[in-house]
This record gives C-alpha cells, sequence and structure tokens, in this order.
C-alpha cells in the first residue's frame, strides 16, 4: 500500500477511484503510565509515555485506513490528512482519510 | 505556611530547573535544524510534480509539558490579559522538535526531502501540548 499526502504518485498513473477511505481511534488522555508526568509539569520538559501514545494510536488510525482502502482493492491512498478532536472528557479520538486509489 | 513554603520551592524549581531545560532544548534544536536544512529540506507545499522517486508517509509528535514557574507566571498573565510568553515558547519548542523528528524518520529512511509538511496541536487536559507533524518524504 502507498501511502501519500500528495495528490498523485511520482511516476505512476491513477487508473481507478475508490473515493474516500477512514480510520479512526478514540483513546483516554489518562493513563497513568507515566508517573513523571507530575514531575514533568514542575521542571518542564517532554512526556514521553504521551508521545508514544500518541504514535502508537495514530499508527492505529493509519492501519484501520489501510484495511479500508484494502477491502475496496486499492493499492494506494493519496491526499492523506490525519485530525484530532477531544471526542469527551479525557478522550482524544485521532481519524485519519484520504482517497483510495488503484495505480499501474 | 507550609503550603506557601512548598510552592516557593516548586517555582523556584521551575524557574531555574524548567528554564536550564528550556535553554537546552533550543540549543539543541538549533543545532538540529542546521543540520536539517542542507540534508533534508521541508517545504508545506506539494512542490513541481515529480516525475519519478520513491515517495512515503512520514509522521512524527511530540508531548510537551510547562514548567511550574511558567504556568504560574501564565495563570496571573490570564488575569491581566495579553501575550502569553510562556505558552509561546512551549508551542515554539513542541513544533520545531515534531519537525526535527520528521526529517530524522525521514532522513534515516534514506529521504532527502519532505514536501506537503502539516502541523498539528492539541492539548491534553493540564498535561501539556501535543505537536504532530506529517508529510511526504522523498526518495530522490
Amino acid at each position: 500500500m502507498i501511502l501519500t499526502t500528495l495528490d498523485y504518485v511520482p511516476g505512476r498513473e491513477i487508473e481507478e477511484h475508490y473515493g474516500l477511505v477512514n480510520g479512526s481511534t478514540v483513546r483516554s488522555k489518562h493513563f497513568g503510565r507515566d508517573i513523571f508526568a507530575g514531575l514533568k509539569n514542575i521542571v518542564g520538559g517532554e512526556l514521553k509515555a504521551y508521545t508514544e501514545l500518541m504514535e502508537e494510536t495514530r499508527n492505529e488510525a493509519t492501519q484501520r485506513l489501510i484495511a479500508m482502502a484494502q477491502s475496496k482493492g486499492a493499492n494506494a491512498i493519496v491526499n492523506i490528512r490525519f485530525g484530532t478532536s477531544d471526542v469527551a472528557p479525557g478522550a482524544a479520538e485521532v481519524f485519519a482519510y484520504g482517497t483510495a486509489v488503484k495505480v499501474r | 505556611m507550609i503550603e506557601i513554603g512548598i510552592a516557593a520551592i516548586l517555582l523556584v524549581l521551575g524557574y531555574f530547573v524548567g528554564g536550564a531545560r528550556e535553554k537546552k532544548h533550543f540549543e539543541d534544536l538549533k543545532r538540529r535544524e542546521a543540520v536539517h536544512i542542507r540534508t533534508v529540506p521541508i517545504r508545506t507545499d506539494p512542490g513541481p510534480e515529480l516525475k519519478s522517486g520513491e515517495t512515503f508517509l512520514v509522521m512524527a509528535s511530540v508531548v510537551i509539558a510547562s514548567d511550574y514557574f511558567k504556568n504560574f507566571v501564565g495563570n496571573f498573565r490570564n488575569l491581566l490579559g495579553g501575550r502569553m510568553v510562556n505558552h509561546e515558547s512551549l508551542l515554539d519548542r513542541a513544533r520545531r522538535e515534531a519537525l526535527c523528528r520528521l526529517r530524522d524518520k525521514a532522513a534515516s529512511a534514506g529521504a532527502n526531502q519532505i514536501v506537503d509538511v502539516h502541523l498539528e496541536t492539541n492539548f491534553l487536559d493540564q498535561m501539556g501540548a501535543e505537536v504532530s507533524a506529517y508529510g511526504t518524504a522523498v526518495k530522490a
């Protein structure tokens, strides 16, 4: 699966469009995974556990995006965008969307 | 009395340790950006259409917390209104760090530029700010 934020794939020709595909995942923001988070609020700095958590969440949304494109028979997703929203207190949604296509 | 004492200690810790950590981070960013500008240039637009070459999606993010002193000053500033320099520097650090990581990832995968870069910011309740960057890495 070719993934790109561009609206084309270099050197390849788009021969079929399958329309919009999306993938999303909702995660709780409270994990208690980072016992140092409280300390970091005193001295400042990166909250590594949260960075990892958000990366995992984004990867999961991307995996779901890919799964949806595969089910349509696509071999590439163009024009990919990501977004985040607060759906409820303490919960964050990450979503990814794009256009599923077949390239030659 | 004890509460005031603890708050004072946290303020001093935040001011000195937090300030030193921020200064170190800015120096680190400056050094990495100086290398990146030569090895992996980035642009926010798609750029001229590529006829060939390999492209792939890259993503990077960072969650960063402000220190106690800056939060304290920020709360006062909030009452008075005006520029919140403390938050400005936090977000500046976060955005630049996210872009640095994006470029590191692209470079380690063999890319020599990133096009169509997008930045996104969101707040994680009280914990800090998250900035994520994504774009298309190009291996020419």
